[in-house]
């Protein structure tokens, strides 16, 4: 796959650009201001990246010549130039990522792109609409998502309501979403998803720019809309359309990829005025207590980008790491490269959980594992004819929705623990309650669990024991026919 | 009082002229369609199409116009895809089959409205032999819209272009963009030859960038 890298050469200063030459970024002079360059690329390029003052050009005729050049303008990555005036080292380091970006962006549709409007006032802005610039919007896969299942975690994450359920199907107001991602985290299927910023794309990235840097080097996650204008000495900058999509498996996973240390920089520093940071901070807390309790320095991870003090941990290889349900595989990525033993780490942000059932409350009316959107609990009749609930700890998202729409939840029946435990993440699938089940006398399938007809029985009384017989007896079906 | 509006006179006409090409697409086709089709793509290309979020598409219906089956050929797939077969049609280009049950009276109800609502716009379907439902008597009425929009930036009458872009919204919300999508799904499993699949898939990628699109401007417009 060829790339192209296209840099404005204003202002860069002499011996910059001599460093440049002979590297693939090629330097146009005004390209800031004459896009149309970019239509000039060779027939066989399949990608772009541009370096350019982002504060000098109309993002929208940008936009337009990236298409006119048969590409898509959300799968081009555009580093800022003003941020490379002097050090090529760090441009080289920052275009070796772009590079790796925009070779795994995966193609969008219209459905993808959101018209936004600039909100940066010029002279001429005050007389005329500009041109709206498409930004990359989250979009949902109906195949992969599990609202039919009732989930419905998008809906509570997102600040502008932009997800509603209607009977079970999210509706996805693209005119209100103002796109932030936390929607594609807190997703447990990974149905959302946003071209502009995928899971594959930014491990590309972090991987890239941590092989090609000559020494440790800090990844620093960073609002799409931020205004900062540079990242400290040794610190590349991530863009995500909102540093309040980050979790705490993703500030641990750039680790695990060669980063040193990881910043996630919220909104309040950036200039973003979404308001997100309380996810942020969450996330980098909790980052930061699982590294000290693996006996890793948990100053690896922060809020601001320190100065580099340390070295890459070990390279351990993990899939996909900031795709849904990562999180098991990046927590045991990462106590394997601190070679520690299986500890606990309790906190709301874990993005893993354990559940447990209480058996004297719980009717096993399955609804839990209806509901449970990865799998993580599971219901199966056994041969002899015992009805069992089990969970999986690696499925576990800590979606909480097993809590919700248990209906003997008062009672106790069910909880979720948001928790890393390394020695439950090891044990596998574990039956959490059974039962035995009530059989038809007439056509011999389950009718409902005894625990579930020991409940109705309680409520009902001792006075409905003739109808308590007539349920325990015969299936719907069949009392239908009798 | 915007002063400087032509770029966006240009660009409703440069949409008036798509959605009436994609209308035209849609219809049974006669001998000169393909020329036709050509023509108005050739003509539309010099519009700085590249503005939209939909252009790749149109590359792919651009490259799709090259190789445009045989007059014949092509009214052989549009009566099987489109207007009859042995249970009837296989992608029925109406709003109707989408959307209400026919043996209940859905489609009555639903005819009407639309008609109320043509009227409502101060359109009416005229000189077509297509039900008003057709994708290509609402594409036409998306067309005219945007006529109406052009027109009031070409005469700097910003109100009367946002209450054309008013009924733009309301027309794609409610008609258009509530079941193109399903139309070119349906279309897109069921045409072997490419040419109608090409042409559905690039108008829902269009209708999917204009609701974004009138949306976001509207709101520009009022905020401005």
């Amino acid at each position: 796959m060829t790339i192209a890298v296209l840099m404005c050469s204003d202002g860069l200063n002499t011996t910059a650009a001599e460093r440049l030459a002979g590297s693939p970024v090629r330097l146009i002079d005004g390209l800031c201001h004459h896009p149309e360059a970019v239509t000039n690329l060779e027939d066989d390029v399949d990608g772009l990246v541009l370096v350019l003052h982002r504060e000098e050009i109309a993002a929208a005729d940008v936009q337009a010549q990236i298409r006119a050049a048969g590409l898509d303008p959300l799968g081009v990555p555009m580093l800022d130039a003003a941020e490379f005036t002097e050090p090529a080292d760090r441009l080289q380091v920052a275009v070796e990522g772009a590079v790796a970006r925009a070779a795994a962006f995966p193609g969008s549709a219209p459905a993808h792109a959101k018209p936004v409007f600039p909100t940066r006032l010029t002279r001429r802005s005050l007389f005329t609409i500009p041109q709206p610039v498409y930004v990359g919007a989250p979009a949902i896969d109906s195949l992969m998502c599990a609202a039919a299942d009732g989930c419905t975690m998008c809906v509570g994450v997102c600040p502008q309501d932009a997800h509603t359920w209607v009977e079970g199907r999210i509706v996805y107001d693209k005119d209100v979403c103002e796109p932030c991602g936390r929607c594609i985290t807190a997703c447990p299927t990974g149905a959302i998803t946003n071209p502009a910023a995928t899971p594959a794309a930014i491990a590309a990235e972090i991987e890239a720019v941590t092989v090609a840097a000559d020494g440790p080097i800090g990844v620093a996650f960073r609002c799409r809309r931020s205004n900062l204008a540079a990242t400290a000495d040794g610190w590349h900058a991530v863009e995500v359309p909102c540093t309040g999509m980050v979790t705490a498996p993703w500030v641990v996973a750039p680790l695990l990829l060669g980063a040193a240390q990881v910043a996630v920089l919220p909104c309040s520093t950036t200039g973003c005025d979404r308001a997100l940071d309380a996810h942020a901070r969450e996330a980098v807390e909790f980052a930061g207590d699982v590294l000290e309790a693996l006996g890793v320095a948990p100053d690896r991870v922060g809020l601001d980008t320190a100065p580099i003090s340390h070295q890459s941990l070990p390279a351990v290889p993990v899939a996909d790491p900031f795709s849904a349900r990562a999180a098991a595989r990046v927590y045991a990525g990462l106590r394997m490269a601190a070679e520690s033993g299986a500890v606990t780490i309790t906190g709301g942000a874990a993005m893993l959980g354990i559940v447990t059932i209480d058996a004297e409350p719980c009717t096993m009316c399955t609804m839990c594992t209806q509901i449970c959107p990865t799998g993580a609990l599971a219901a199966a009749y056994a041969d002899d004819g015992f009805l069992t609930i089990s969970f999986d700890p690696v499925e576990c998202t800590a979606c909480d929705q097993c809590v919700g729409v248990c209906p003997e939840v008062e009672r106790g029946a069910i909880a979720v623990e948001h928790r890393v435990d390394f020695a439950a993440l090891a044990s596998g699938r574990i039956d959490l309650n059974r039962s035995k089940t009530h059989t038809c006398e007439r056509c011999g399938q389950p009718i409902a669990p005894t625990a579930m007809m020991d409940r109705i029985s309680d409520v009902l009384g001792d006075d409905q024991q003739a109808l308590m017989n007539r349920l325990t007896r015969l299936c719907l079906a069949c009392r239908g026919a009798s | 009082m915007i002063e400087e509006t032509p770029e966006w006179a240009a660009i409703a006409a440069t949409r008036q002229g798509l959605y009436r090409t994609f209308g035209r697409a849609l219809l049974p086709p006669d001998p000169g369609l393909t020329e036709t089709l050509r023509a108005a793509a050739e003509y539309l290309e010099e519009q700085d199409l590249t503005r939209f979020a939909f252009y790749p598409q149109w590359l792919a219906f651009r490259g799709a116009l090259i190789e445009v089956p045989s007059d014949e050929e092509l009214a052989v797939m549009y009566v099987r895809l489109f207007a009859s077969g042995v249970d009837g049609a296989l992608c029925p280009p109406t709003e109707s089959w989408y959307k209400t049950d026919a043996r209940i009276g859905g489609t009555a109800e639903l005819l009407a409205a639309l008609e109320a609502d043509y009227r409502a716009l101060g359109l009416a379907a005229v000189g077509t032999a297509e039900p008003p439902d057709h994708a290509s008597t609402q594409l036409e009425a998306m067309s005219a819209l945007c006529g109406q929009e052009a027109e009031a930036w070409r005469a700097r009458q910003d109100p009367d272009a946002a209450a054309a872009l008013d009924r733009q919204d309301r027309f794609l919300r409610t008609h258009l963009a509530t079941w193109f999508g399903d139309f070119a799904a349906r279309v897109r499993g069921s045409d072997q030859n490419g040419w109608y699949r090409a042409v559905t898939e690039t108008v829902d990628a269009f209708v999917v960038s204009e609701v974004d699109l009138v949306r976001a401007l509207r709101r520009q417009m009022g905020a401005a």
